[in-house]
């Protein structure tokens, strides 16, 4: 049993909820990110992405759903999704951020982010609100 | 404290049932004849001292200290149940026997109750039974010794333990007095940059501050300047809160200070001109992890009513014959590791004609989260309620900002900080 198969963060008020689903290979962030320590609480998650890539079939799908990331948590965020940039090629990398309808800061930072990553988020909208 | 016979007694736990003639029996009784039959009798098992004499009997008591006192009823000047009576104010503990005739029943029920007596026996008195009576006696004796020996290490455990609880939180109390005391301070020394409401006075009807710190000191800060007709606004948020954002803040204000020093007021070389220092700046640090400041630049001309306007990943809102306009600033934040050092902002020259409120802000407003954090306060609901309120003079609108913002935080925690600026051109 490795570290993969059990990789499980539970949400605080100032962590997201953390899940590597290794079935279906979906890393999952869900919640509120203002860690008081950023780098600490995501060191573990940037850990993960080179061990996927070694799996039989290195492929990741990557669902962010944020509540609220602070600037500290935005550059962690920008990290991870560099790391799985250069980890995974892009056949066999997505990523879906969903945000709220009624959340443009949310949406914008979503675009900004692919922006400046140049890979492709599919940013989709919540309609349960 | 309880008063023990002075005698040599043995810890509880190196025994249970009593030693033999570890303990000391006293027997008193007026006929010679009782007495040499009571020391042949338990001599064997108990020291034994015996008295004729109640008086010499209370004496002994009071020297020596007897475990068990057994005593006749019927005595020359001083009877059974007086003496023990005498005797157990000051020696609550002890054992005391009476041995009496049944005619005397009565008078001893009345002392058992009176004056707790052990036990009576009648005459004769059964050797073996008696034997038996002052064995139980002393093992019940030792019993209530052990437990009021545990009882009181009990009590000395939670006392000590008490102590050490206090002890601690006195300590922690202290670290916890000494940091805000010295985050008091600080917030002292940041209060010193942020720039006096009165100083627009005359450019604008009036203002609003609504600054809230999330930790005492910010990375929320302002800065107002006036120049003849002009008035020049700074409104920034620096990366991180408290003690990190506090002195990035102090850092930006220089950098501002510095700008304005040079007579550059226009929004968009302000922001170049801070943005090329603060860049270089937190470059020059090695660990710095994506440090830097979003914030607006607002010039106001009063004579030409015309605003002009730069933002760093920071927008402001204007209130146009009571329809909100909002004039987005670039994505971009100042020192940000994406950014040039010489990047350029985009200016936004705007005329006033209509405009009755102007507002900055930094995003702790509506990035706070509800009580469920399920949801942020977001754009949508900050730019509904300033709509609502707008008209209002500023004291009612930094008092319902202030309503509306705990009626949403509810027992949640304080996500940023706060600071929203008001700017009211035309008397409403």
């Amino acid at each position: 049993m490795n570290q993969l198969e059990t990789f499980h963060i539970t949400a605080t008020r100032s962590t997201p909820e953390v899940l590597f689903d290794y079935k279906r290979q979906v890393l999952s962030l869900r919640g509120v990110s203002s860690p008081e320590k950023t780098t600490d609480f995501y060191q573990p998650i940037f850990e993960l992405i080179p061990q996927i890539a070694q799996l039989p079939q290195p492929s990741l799908h990557v669902e962010l759903q944020l509540v609220h990331f602070n600037s500290s948590s935005a550059k962690a965020l920008f990290q991870l999704l560099q790391t799985t940039e250069t980890h995974f090629l892009s056949d066999h990398l997505s990523i879906n951020w969903y945000c709220d309808e009624d959340d443009d800061d949310m949406i914008e930072a979503a675009e900004d982010f692919s922006d400046m990553l140049d890979i492709n988020i599919n940013i989709l909208i919540n309609e349960e609100i | 404290m309880i008063e023990t016979p002075n005698h040599p007694t043995s810890s509880p736990s190196e025994q249970f049932l009593p030693r033999q003639k570890s303990h000391t029996i006293m027997y008193v009784d007026d006929e010679e004849h009782n007495l040499r039959v009571f020391r042949s009798s338990f001599r064997r098992h108990f020291n034994v001292i015996t008295h004729s004499d109640p008086l010499e009997a209370l004496e002994t008591i009071r020297t020596k200290g007897v475990d068990i006192l057994v005593t006749d009823q019927r005595m020359p000047n001083m009877t059974g149940t007086q003496l023990i009576e005498t005797i157990r104010s000051e020696f609550p503990d002890l054992i005391s026997i009476i041995i009496t005739g049944y005619s005397d029943i009565d008078a001893v029920t009345d002392a058992i109750n009176k004056c707790g007596i052990h036990r009576y026996i009648t005459k004769p008195y059964d050797q073996q039974e008696l034997k038996s009576t002052f064995d139980e006696a002393i093992k019940l004796e030792q019993l209530k010794k052990d437990k009021e020996e545990l009882l009181t290490k009990v009590e000395g455990n939670n006392k000590q333990l008490e102590t050490q609880v206090e002890e601690r939180t006195k300590e922690l109390q202290e670290i916890n007095h000494k940091l805000i005391e010295s985050l008091e301070y600080a917030e002292n020394i940041q209060k010193t940059i942020l720039s006096d409401p009165d100083e627009l006075e005359g450019i604008f009807q009036n203002s609003m501050i609504y600054y809230k710190p999330l930790d005492i000191v910010s990375g929320d800060f302002y800065l107002l300047r006036r120049l003849g007709d002009r008035a020049v606004i700074g409104a920034f948020d620096c990366t991180g809160h408290g003690v990190p954002g506090a002195m990035l803040s102090m850092l930006g204000n220089a950098a501002i200070d510095n700008a304005l020093a040079s007579n550059i007021v226009r929004p968009s070389e302000l922001m170049a001109t801070v943005n090329n220092k603060i860049y270089k700046q937190l470059k020059a640090s090695p660990n710095r992890v994506g440090d830097g400041m979003d914030g607006s630049f607002l010039l106001f001309n009063k004579h030409t009513n015309k605003i002009s306007f730069s933002g760093a990943k920071s927008d402001i809102i204007l209130f146009r014959n009571a329809e909100l306009e909002r004039v987005r600033g670039n994505r971009l934040s100042i020192g940000e590791r994406f950014m040039d050092v010489d990047q350029s902002f985009d200016q936004h020259n705007i005329d006033a004609t209509g405009v009755s409120e102007i507002y900055m802000y930094s995003d702790g407003y509506r990035d706070q989260i509800n009580e469920a954090y399920s949801q942020r306060f977001k754009t949508s609901r900050f730019h509904a309620l300033l709509s609502r309120i707008h008209k209002e003079d500023f004291l009612t609108q930094s008092q319902i900002l202030d309503e509306e913002f705990k009626k949403w935080k509810g027992s949640a925690d304080q996500t940023d900080d706060i600071m929203i600026l008001g700017f009211r051109l035309q008397p409403n």
